[in-house]
């Protein structure tokens, strides 16, 4: 065959591909958090596509490598790491009061009998995780009253 | 990108940091310059939710440079933003609502995890053991809460019954 003619042929379509896959979010062992460190579960359950939700956790293990690799090159907090620590962890419990506030509040709606009774117990949640974030809150701000 | 997230966007951050609107990436502060001040963990309102979707707090407070840790907040929001218009994902099999829930538990499965850890190893200084006591405690406690929600979303993700 002349070798313009070959290169012509279009090449064998690959094999049909199987429906795409929504993936579901992780059931995370609270041990293992540490492969979990950047990206909110919240923010990931958008990429419901099982190669771009990959290729984000991906990303967000190298960002979080490397951040252990170089933060010791910039300021360091005021009040020490740890308890600076535990206000980011009020601060995610703050965002995920909100969120399932606003999932679950007095704005939901569903015909279904199950997604009700779930958005019953999602705003129950809420309301005790804002506890909870008011509780470590109290706790962090007594360092405020503490002779330094 | 719509007027209601632009609107959004410009209510979180009414003006562009000077690192954005620099043309060229900015150097380091001049030697003589006081160290800046770190950036510190937000206070979140509840309501406010939406400001805070892509990164961790705890991932977020490491970047204690102001102009990183402003920059990085901007790349959340606009990819939040971008991922809400793009349509081209499948869908969740279990409905997007209960996918949300079962993402909520997977993060309270993280923050259970990380407050296990940060309060494992309490130090001598006594504010810090008590905020060490604090935090293994909490740590219970949302795992309890994490427990009552995957017990009502129970264990079906969707799959086919037959």
């Amino acid at each position: 065959m002349h070798e313009l003619a070959r290169k012509s042929i279009p090449p064998t379509p690959p094999p049909s591909s199987p429906p795409d896959l929504a993936v579901s979010p992780p059931v995370i062992k609270p041990e293992r958090f540490e492969d979990f460190m950047t990206f909110r579960e919240v923010f990931i359950v958008h990429f419901p596509d099982a190669k771009a939700n990959a290729r984000l956790r991906g990303f967000g293990h190298l960002l979080f490598e490397m951040v252990l690799a170089t933060w010791g090159d910039w300021p360091s907090h005021r009040e020490g790491i740890f308890p600076a620590e535990l206000h980011a962890a009020v601060a995610d419990m703050r965002f995920l009061q909100g969120a399932m506030s606003s999932w679950c509040g007095p704005a939901f709606s569903s015909s279904s009998e199950y997604e009700t009774r779930l958005a019953g117990v999602g705003a129950d949640v809420a309301l005790a995780i804002g506890e909870l974030a008011d509780r470590l809150e109290v706790e962090l701000n007594s360092w405020l009253g503490r002779p330094s | 990108m719509s007027p209601q997230a632009q609107q959004r966007i410009s209510a979180a951050w009414p003006a562009p940091p000077p690192a954005v609107l620099a043309s060229a990436p900015p150097g380091p502060p001049p030697e003589d310059e006081p160290p800046p001040f770190p950036a510190i963990p937000p206070e979140i309102e509840p309501e406010r939710w939406e400001d805070f979707v892509a990164f961790r707090e705890t991932f977020l407070v490491h970047f204690t440079e102001p102009r990183d840790n402003v920059a990085l907040r901007g790349v959340g929001h606009l990819l939040y933003e971008m991922v809400l218009e793009y349509d081209h994902f499948p869908d969740q099999p279990e409905g997007l609502r209960r996918a949300e829930l079962r993402a909520a538990v997977a993060d309270l499965r993280h923050l259970e995890g990380y407050l296990t850890t940060a309060g494992g190893d309490p130090p001598d200084d006594p504010y810090e053991a008590a905020l060490c006591r604090t935090s293994v405690r909490m740590a219970g406690e949302v795992g309890k809460i994490a427990d009552t929600l995957e017990k009502t979303l129970g264990t079906w993700r969707g799959e086919d019954a037959s």
